[in-house]
């Protein structure tokens, strides 16, 4: 049996992306900043709210977001979805909108997200309750203590060093450091990663993801309608999802996520494979989860992560260009972060971010995390080149 | 014996549906009772309605060995409670129970905080008990064999 959603590859393209409010947004509701992203992918695309008629996004604050959000835009859907997942989610529903506009179900696609957290709150929006009494009475610090926990796990199995960990942040800050919208762009070494305030072994401050506001969007089309737009499109040529958990204790192995499955079978559909891929945008909310990731998805082997994201392979001078825009570690993180690899993604693949500007990139591979490397989502996106 | 983290955090507060009295009855009786399936006998671990393996209703309470390994750790530096605002570092485990399927539990383990943690060593569960007026629980710690 095949896996049933290869019909999809190629049916449905990005033709417009756009970000607002990265880093502080004071003043603005998560939901606003939503909507003024939306605004600006819309016009990216060269298109007003009357032409979509599928919605679909995810609020932290709002659980009946996608009707919120339609109304204030003056969009009528005929589809709407916004599951919740984490930060996984909009790697979900691109997938999803591709399928409904391969069915003829909608044509045009508004993926959107918003978050005020850091002018909001100064903390990361994901709530403490999350917990159970069974782990939270031992005050691990959530969420970090999770992917601490992996990280710890990964170190004993494999060897992976505290330096290792380091490079994933400095890579990410190199490439924030040619991004004039990321959040942070000071200089960082992996001596400055290393001695930066601990926050739970292994992990100190520059390991953990940024605290930011922020908010996203994109539009999507079907492959036919995609070649009357402006931008160039991006088509989506591979997505997979799988979670296995939602509390840490009962994640089967903290050192191999679902991703080991998203992967290839996103692959299997775009018709791809790993060595195809010129940019990789990953959810970095914790330096472990890049190297996780890297492995998960076929980069590497299982276990090399460490080393292979040594002496800079993933900096911009390095051989294999990881989160061009700095990532959720030096770029933005609102609380969901996966939005935001899709964007780069896209920018990527349309030759559109200047001085991190990928050359000739014709192959991008976007992958969600969400929840406590629960739910894992892959997107391959790819140019008229690939398709 | 002092308790490994100070006064002024949060009790456990019993599940709405008592689905969980029995572990807490057991931790008082410095016993570590979790679910086990009748159907497919395997066990799990928190509470739940349903077995997860087998989506069977008829799980027993049963009593488990004392014994664990050091499956993880994390050493907490920067907590968030205000309780822990001098405590300094504490280390948080997750305890795999080779006698009950592998399951695994959260828990402190109760040594020099700063000290190495072995993972893969064995640990046996230490009670930690918390008399009070209107709630009496007992906390199941970890300690190196």
């Amino acid at each position: 049996m095949t896996n049933g959603t290869e019909g999809i590859r190629g049916a449905a393209a990005f033709v417009g992306a756009a970000t607002d409010g990265i880093g502080e947004a004071p003043g603005f509701s998560g939901q606003e900043l939503a909507i003024r992203a939306s605004l600006k992918a819309m016009q990216d695309a060269g298109i007003r709210a009357s032409d979509i008629d599928g919605v679909f996004g995810a609020l932290s604050a709002e659980s009946m977001c996608g009707v919120a959000v339609s109304e204030y835009l003056g969009i009528q859907p005929k589809y709407s979805n916004n599951n919740k997942i984490g930060g996984s989610t909009f790697l979900s529903l691109t997938h999803t909108a591709a399928m409904a506009i391969k069915n003829g179900l909608i044509e045009t696609a508004l993926i959107y997200y918003g978050s005020n957290q850091r002018s909001a709150f100064g903390r990361l929006a994901v709530s403490a309750t999350h917990q159970s009494d069974y782990e939270g009475l031992y005050q691990p610090r959530f969420p970090m203590t999770s992917y601490a926990l992996a990280a710890s796990r990964h170190m004993h199995e494999y060897g992976t060093t505290r330096e290792q960990l380091a490079e994933v942040a400095v890579a990410a800050r190199q490439w924030a450091q040619l991004n004039p919208d990321a959040f942070m762009r000071d200089p960082l070494t992996i001596e400055d990663v290393m001695a930066s305030r601990v926050i739970s072994d292994p992990f100190s401050v520059r390991d953990c993801c940024l605290v930011t506001d922020g908010a996203g969007a994109l539009i999507m089309t079907s492959a036919e309608r995609a070649k009357d737009f402006r931008q160039k499109p991006v088509y989506l040529l591979g997505a997979a999802g799988e979670h296995w958990h939602k509390q840490i204790s009962a994640m089967p192995d903290l050192t191999v996520t679902a991703a080991s499955k998203s992967g290839p079978r996103a692959f299997e559909m775009a018709g791809l494979k790993p060595s195809d891929v010129d940019v990789i945008e990953l959810y970095d909310a914790f330096t472990i989860n890049t190297i996780l990731f890297l492995e998960d998805l076929g980069f590497c082997p299982k276990g090399e992560g460490g080393r292979f994201v040594s002496d800079g392979h993933i900096a911009p001078s390095g051989g294999l260009p990881v989160n061009t825009n700095g990532g959720g570690l030096s770029c933005v993180h609102p609380g969901m972060y996966g939005i935001f690899t899709l964007i780069e993604g896209v920018q990527q693949l349309q030759g559109e971010c200047a001085g991190r500007q990928i050359e000739d990139a014709k192959v991008a591979l976007c992958h969600g995390s969400g929840g406590v490397l629960s739910s894992q989502v892959t997107n391959i996106l790819g140019t008229e080149e690939v398709l | 014996m002092a308790n490994y983290l100070p006064e002024g955090l949060p009790s456990p507060a019993p599940m709405n549906d008592n689905l969980d009295v029995p572990y807490w009855e057991g931790t008082l009786a410095h016993k570590l009772v979790i679910q086990k399936c009748t159907s497919c006998n395997k066990h799990q671990w928190g509470p739940e309605w349903i077995c997860n393996n087998c989506n069977s209703f008829d799980l027993e309470w049963a009593e488990v060995a004392q014994k664990g390994r050091i499956y993880s750790y994390e050493r907490v530096w920067h907590p968030v409670h205000p309780a822990l605002k001098d405590q300094g570092a504490y280390v948080v485990v997750l305890v795999e129970l080779p006698g009950a399927d592998n399951v695994r539990m959260v828990g402190n383990l109760l040594a020099d905080p700063e000290a190495d943690v072995p993972i893969g060593a064995e640990v046996e569960a230490v009670f930690e008990d918390h008399p009070g007026d209107e709630l009496s629980y007992t906390l199941v710690q970890w300690k190196l064999v």
